[in-house]
């Protein structure tokens, strides 16, 4: 025992020392890295805050999955398979977030597969999933955007094509409050419309 | 013919051409002599003077002297065990000095990284509105597949940028 303890005192040094000189290593990178997320600098786009996550695989690969889905619902609806079209898009709405923080694309993206699914539903006069499907959408848009105001255009386009129908089940007064929805929410997608030209024209901006 | 009186060597009268050997030539002589005589006296010449003979005509070892050999031979064999360990506890520490190393390389070389951000401009695209893609409404019916296709390109753009720009290339 007293031949071998010494040797295996070693050992155990050895293998600490090396424990510890890679945990200092992995703090020093770790610290290091994320340094060099609270350095970075911002302007359209190129961020200064360290709080807004880069543009990264992960988000990459949300964007290409919608983009792979969205071109899956084409060829649905070519082949007029409405329901699979939508199947295919609420793929994309039930995807949970690309992590790594707030994506304001993402949402975006969320927000026009509800948007777009509301469009194929509308003509199937299935009017209140398509109206769920808008206000869905619209907790995706929160931002005066063409998003956002696109999806009170279709809000519009909805309530106009459920007064045509109620007015062809005879039931006036509900198609004429339809219609008075339509106008209000096509009024509300030409304000938004307007605001977004408005940024957009305003010094410095595109 | 004399005697000389310390060694009791037989001297020659006449040393013809020689010098008489001094007296520290005698002593040398004696001793060389005596170590010859016994061998566990240490004496280089006599030592030299036993190689020959044996490579001459060599004896067989005393069995004491065998045992020996072959207890230092076994010795010898025992210390590569006391090696090997050195070398565990060398390697340890070796891989653990290079992995401070490492880490501080890392450490060092992702500040520098920071520095060329900054200093020269080189900064990354973050996540944000695509709104500026777009300059102008959406159409009522259609378009989506077209928007998320702009949408998709200009961020696959982006992100290698990022990377070429995360990688330190201008």
């Amino acid at each position: 025992v007293n031949r071998i303890a010494p040797k295996s005192m070693k050992s155990i040094l050895g293998i600490a020392a090396l424990v510890v000189s890679c945990s200092l290593g992995g703090i020093l990178l770790f610290n290091a890295c994320a340094g060099q997320q609270d350095q970075l600098s911002n302007q359209d786009g190129v961020c200064r805050c360290p709080e807004t996550p880069i543009v990264d695989p992960a988000l990459m690969a949300f964007l290409s999955r919608a983009r792979a889905l969205h071109i899956e619902a084409d060829v649905k609806m070519d082949q007029q398979k409405p329901e699979d079209a939508i199947a295919s898009l609420r793929k994309i709405t039930s995807t949970a977030l690309p992590p790594g923080g707030p994506s304001p694309e993402a949402q975006e993206v969320l927000a026009d597969a509800h948007a777009r699914i509301a469009e194929i539903l509308i003509p199937l006069a299935k009017f209140d999933e398509a109206r769920q499907e808008l206000t869905k959408g619209l907790g995706h848009a929160t931002e005066p955007t063409y998003f956002r105001g696109h999806l009170f255009e279709l809000q519009g386009h909805l309530e106009a094509k459920r007064a045509e129908q109620l007015t062809k089940d005879g039931k006036t007064e509900e198609a004429n409050k339809a219609r008075t929805e339509a106008i209000k929410a096509s009024e509300e997608a030409i304000k938004i419309q307007e605001l977004v030209i408005k940024k957009a024209l305003e010094p410095g901006k595109q | 013919m004399t005697r000389d009186p310390k060694t009791d060597f037989e001297l020659p009268d006449d040393w013809g051409d020689e010098a008489p050997p001094t007296p520290e030539e005698l002593a040398q002589a004696e001793a060389l002599r005596l170590a010859l005589e016994d061998p566990s006296l240490s004496d280089p010449h006599a030592e030299l003077a036993r190689a020959i003979a044996l490579a001459h005509s060599p004896k067989d070892i005393a069995h004491e002297t065998h045992e020996r050999l072959i207890a230092q031979a076994q010795l010898k064999l025992k210390k590569p065990a006391s090696g090997g360990q050195v070398i565990r506890v060398a390697f340890g520490g070796v891989m653990a000095t290079l992995a401070l190393a490492a880490g501080v390389f890392l450490f060092v070389r992702a500040q520098s990284t920071i520095t060329v951000h900054t200093s020269t401009g080189l900064s990354l695209a973050h996540r944000r509105s695509t709104q500026n893609l777009f300059s102008e409404k959406f159409p009522t019916q259609g378009g989506a597949s077209t928007r998320i296709q702009r949408i998709a390109t200009a961020r696959e753009r982006e992100m290698r940028s990022n990377r070429f720009a995360q990688w330190g290339v201008k």
